[in-house]
């Protein structure tokens, strides 16, 4: 017993200097001007400075955890080796109960080092690597925006300034040490001062825009008492209650309101009733007064009636953008009027669903979940859209609902699988899950899912202001030589595409893809293991190769099993080349542990590497029955290692 | 007697699975090589299977006498039941068994031939990264190709004038690794420039193309092969010793036991196979030594090593080396033998 303990903390020691050599190694050796960077291959010049220490550190780490297999083989080998010749050997049948008695203890070993190596490589090892590509994305970021800003500062349009500076601040976020002199360095137009007054205004614009999204929130939210009430009664109306007041409104020649008030009621009831039909009378006849009926107002509330008939027609001819901003300003005016209230309200309403706030995306950069996803969707015509998105906010707490692109663009493969001429992007888009059944009104809404809805239009929540306006841009997929012509042409063509440029995208592809894709895109092998079992079979449809996730998934399944038939295989190994009994164990001897670590780490890898020759090869006959296969004869060979061991003899 | 014709069919035993296994896994590897995802391909493919095991032919026999020492070093043997038909199976295979198998391999590798990976023609319908481009390649109903390409791994712009400088070379750096020939490598001019005025030059530098280790063709294959990162390393190195070694063969029978000497020093680790008391030990020090030799021995050959250390050129070096390891190794075993005479043995 002594001596197994004492062997145990050998072990924990030696596996604590592996850690504390590897993690070392990173922090001193692993420059790029380094000798022993083919080894510890952490260049820091690809981190942000206040990220390097960090990055190189959890480079350290995760080195410590690929050896992990190596380190847990290497202590069973010597540990077996030394405990077979302790309790000396075993008798010279085959079969004997002696090694059934050691099986037992080397499958007990066996398993649990098996599950510390799949607890590593399944949980360890991703949270690890989402850290260090999150400083990496970090900096390609950091450099994108300030390449981004660049450009724009030297642009001489107007706009491309707040532009510039809009760049540059999100860079600033990312690395805030860069500092001031960097923003002031990329606009030389600006003077220091200029610049200094500048930037407070900026600053208080943004407060002054989420003041207004507050209000804006606010009759919805239970803090607001006299709002809920109202809410309150309103749900208890029924149908009925909005009926009387259509018919009261309309006798009182208020068409407006008997307008409004009758297309609530279409909208509140579905059968074609009694009740149904009296409202579309009235709503139609009050829109027909309303619309032909001469100014014939009293001189207190005329402006006003004006402005809100305006508006009012405006949203009725699906013009929302511009019956928003009207009411915007009429609800600035005159905060308290119910009808500019009630108007605004159903503007809101129908505005969101049609653009999104660019405001919304200001501080959506810093926490972008993933970056560079790319995917296929094959419509129902044979057309081919290839999306790209160059970054994804997740707003977490709508259940990921809610998520902003950026840099979303769409370029589309005629059925003939001819690139088309020109793609759009967009800067960003706001993508939110919405039934099936609400896009499309065919589909079954028994069997309804959640599909990404995504706004490519962004608009600016205070003013009508063209500046601020997100939109899709179309350009050119190729760069072909072209005459002058050719390029006059072209971009006339591109003017006539931006000015008819879709609104919205709707991906028709279940909600549960997209995470699924996105972390596709960040390869096979870092891919969650239940996450890949689900994306095997839907690799195809959206342009990845069902070969390398199925290949993956394979491995990954059989890893486990492969271990155990290793560490089984050294068991033997062990008791083969067993330190006979009699003889003292050196200290010395210890100085080899590093020397076999290198050896299995690489035969390791072998064996990881002639795993993927075989699932890649046994894919292409077998299709998906690839794991099952792989997995199958796993086990065999860890049932024929087993009875291997089982009969090993002694001398 | 008989113990010792038994190690003998060990041998031959040990040497069969070693191939058949190698071959295989060499037959997928190239398979693999060929692949494009989304095409179908065969499991088994005899040609590329025979050429690979005539390739590989030799190395397995190296490596089946190394663990034919492993398995001397658990198994009783009195010396001279081990010692004769070992000495009789090394000096067989590296007077015979190597220049024959090099001089089939000349031959077979016309006859059966393994095309080169061909990179062009992807299969379409797929996002593939290559260097800091996003692709996806469509095929058009005239079957021609049209690729979408868009750079989105973009590098590091001038805002840190440090980090540009360096950016630039990991980014070239990257590109090299993508496309599997890395810094260690020896591209063929680099090659034949280097070699202009060395001794091995004539010979090495015509078959400087054998050097290069093969590419796969399509790169999401490559990236699911999970290609260990020594891999290229030593394919490369593999081969630079092979292309070695057939150019010494070329030069006459003096230039080929230069090469040779190589395996005297491999075959002679068996004198470490009493080093130590546990039996371990002496496995893993027989593989590490048999490691340390071939490495050695490739830096001779090794043009970059030899631009760094000019001496290791010199065409006498491989054998002062090897042959003080033999006496070195000879020493050691000797010492064992009288020391402890018979160490191998379970006490009872």
């Amino acid at each position: 017993m002594n001596g197994k303990i004492k062997a145990a903390i050998i072990f924990v020691v030696y596996a604590f200097l592996i850690f504390l050599i590897s993690v070392l190694c990173y922090l001193f050796l692993s420059d790029s001007d380094s000798v022993f960077y083919a080894i510890f291959s952490a260049d820091s010049s690809n981190v942000l400075s206040p990220d390097k220490t960090a990055y190189k550190f959890d480079n350290g780490i995760l080195f410590f955890f690929k050896l992990i297999p190596a380190v847990l083989m290497t202590a069973e080998v010597f540990g077996f080796s030394w405990f077979f010749g302790v309790s000396s050997g075993g008798t010279k049948r085959r079969f004997s109960n002696r090694m059934l008695g050691h099986l037992k203890t080397v499958l007990i070993t066996c398993v649990s080092c098996v599950i510390v190596c799949f607890v590593t490589e399944e949980a360890l090892i991703p949270s690890v690597q989402n850290a260090v590509n999150l400083y990496e994305a970090r900096a390609r970021n950091y450099w994108e925006f300030t390449k981004l800003a660049t450009e724009h500062s030297k642009d001489p349009k107007d706009d491309s300034l707040s532009k510039a500076r809009f760049y540059a601040e999100e860079a600033l976020k990312l690395f805030p040490k860069s500092m001031e002199e960097r923003v002031l360095k990329l606009s030389e137009k600006y003077t220091k001062e200029e610049l200094y007054s500048l930037y407070p205004e900026y600053m208080r614009a943004k407060k002054l825009a989420h003041d207004i999204e507050d209000m804006a929130v606010k009759p919805t939210s239970t803090t607001d008492v006299v709002a809920t009430q109202v809410a309150e009664d309103i749900k208890e109306k029924d149908s009925y209650s909005y009926l009387l007041k259509a018919e009261e409104a309309f006798k009182k020649k208020d068409y407006l309101n008997a307008h409004y008030y009758a297309e609530l009621v279409i909208k509140t009831t579905v059968v074609d009733g009694e009740n149904r039909l009296r409202a579309k009378e009235i709503e139609s006849l009050s829109w027909n007064l309303l619309t032909s009926e001469k100014q014939t107002f009293d001189e207190n509330t005329g402006d006003l009636f004006a402005q809100k008939k305006a508006a009012y027609s405006a949203l009725k001819n699906g013009d929302v953008l511009k019956a928003y901003y009207m009411l915007l300003k009429m609800k600035d005016e005159n905060p308290a009027d119910p009808d500019v209230l009630n108007y605004f309200d159903e503007t809101l309403e129908r505005l969101e669903k049609q653009y999104f706030f660019e405001d919304e995306t200001d501080d959506k950069l810093e926490f972008e979940t993933a970056n560079n996803i790319y995917f296929s969707v094959t419509k129902p015509d044979g057309q081919v859209d290839l999306i790209f998105i160059g970054g994804i906010s997740i707003v977490e707490d709508t259940g990921q609902l809610v998520q902003y692109f950026r840099n979303f663009s769409v370029t589309s493969v005629s059925a003939d699988g001819h690139l088309q001429d020109y793609s759009y992007s967009v800067p960003y888009a706001k993508m939110t899950a919405q039934f099936a059944s609400s896009v499309d009104p065919s589909v079954n809404p028994n069997n309804d899912r959640y599909i990404p809805y995504i706004f490519l239009r962004g608009i600016d929540r205070l003013s009508d202001n063209s500046r601020n306006v997100i939109r899709p841009q179309y350009k050119a997929t190729r760069d072909e030589e072209t005459s002058s012509l050719d390029v006059v042409a072209r971009v006339r063509e591109i003017r006539q595409l931006d000015r008819n440029a879709p609104s919205f995208y709707v991906l028709n592809i279940p909600f549960e893809d997209l995470a699924l894709i996105r972390q596709a895109c960040e390869g096979a092998d870092k891919m969650p293991f239940l996450s890949l079992m689900r994306f095997t079979s839907k690799a195809e449809q959206y342009g990845f190769s069902s070969e390398v996730y199925t290949t993956e998934f394979a491995k990954r399944a059989c890893f486990p099993f492969v271990i155990l038939a290793i560490m089984i295989g050294l068991a033997i190994l062990s008791f083969n080349y067993r330190l006979l009994s009699g003889r003292a164990f050196r200290f010395h001897w210890l100085l080899l542990f590093p020397l076999m670590t290198i050896l299995l780490h690489f035969v390791l890898m072998l064996i990881d590497y002639m795993e993927s020759l075989l699932a890649l090869s046994l894919y292409s006959s077998l299709g998906a029955w690839c794991p099952v296969v792989m997995v199958a004869v796993s086990v065999v060979v860890v049932l024929g290692v087993s009875i291997r061991f089982l009969s090993s003899h002694g001398e | 007697m008989k113990k010792s014709f038994f190690l003998v069919l060990v041998f031959f035993v040990i040497f069969l699975v070693l191939l058949c296994g190698t071959s295989f896994f060499a037959m997928l590897e190239e398979n693999c090589m060929h692949m494009k995802v989304g095409i179908k391909s065969s499991f088994f493919n005899w040609s590329y299977l025979l050429h690979c095991a005539v390739l590989y032919m030799p190395w397995c026999a190296v490596f089946a006498l190394m663990m034919l020492i492993l398995y001397i070093i658990k198994h009783k043997f009195s010396i001279p039941q081990f010692a004769i038909p070992y000495f009789v199976i090394a000096l067989l295979l590296w007077m015979l068994v190597i220049p024959g198998c090099s001089a089939w391999y000349a031959k077979i590798q016309n006859d059966i031939p393994i095309l080169p990976a061909d990179s062009q023609n992807l299969s379409a319908g797929y996002f593939r990264v290559e260097g800091e481009d996003l692709t996806f390649v469509t095929e058009t109903k005239e079957n021609d190709r049209e690729v979408w390409r868009r750079k989105v791994f973009s590098e590091r712009t001038g805002i840190e004038s440090t980090a540009e400088a360096t950016g630039a070379e990991t980014v070239a750096s990257a590109e090299s690794v993508s496309t599997g020939k890395t810094g260690m490598g020896i591209s063929a001019e680099n090659l034949q420039e280097a070699l202009a005025d060395s001794k091995l030059s004539e010979a090495l530098a015509a078959s400087a193309s054998d050097v290069e280790a093969p590419t796969f063709s399509d790169s999401l294959i490559e990236r699911a092969a999970s290609i260990p990162m020594w891999w290229n390393f030593a394919h490369e190195k593999c081969l630079l010793l092979k292309a070695a070694c057939s150019s010494a063969l070329k030069k006459g029978y003096f230039a080929y036991i230069l090469f040779a000497t190589m395996g005297f020093a491999l075959s002679s680790v068996i004198f470490l196979c009493r080093f130590s008391s546990w039996r371990l030990i002496n496995g893993l020090i027989v593989l590490v030594v048999s490691a340390v030799i071939i490495l050695v021995n490739i830096q001779f050959y090794d043009e970059t090593m030899i631009q760094w250390l000019p001496f290791l050129g010199k065409s006498w070096l491989p054998l002062v080396f090897n042959t003080s390891l033999c006496v070195i190794f000879m020493t050691i075993g000797i010492i064992n033998w009288v020391r402890h005479p018979d160490s191998n043995r379970e006490e009872r």
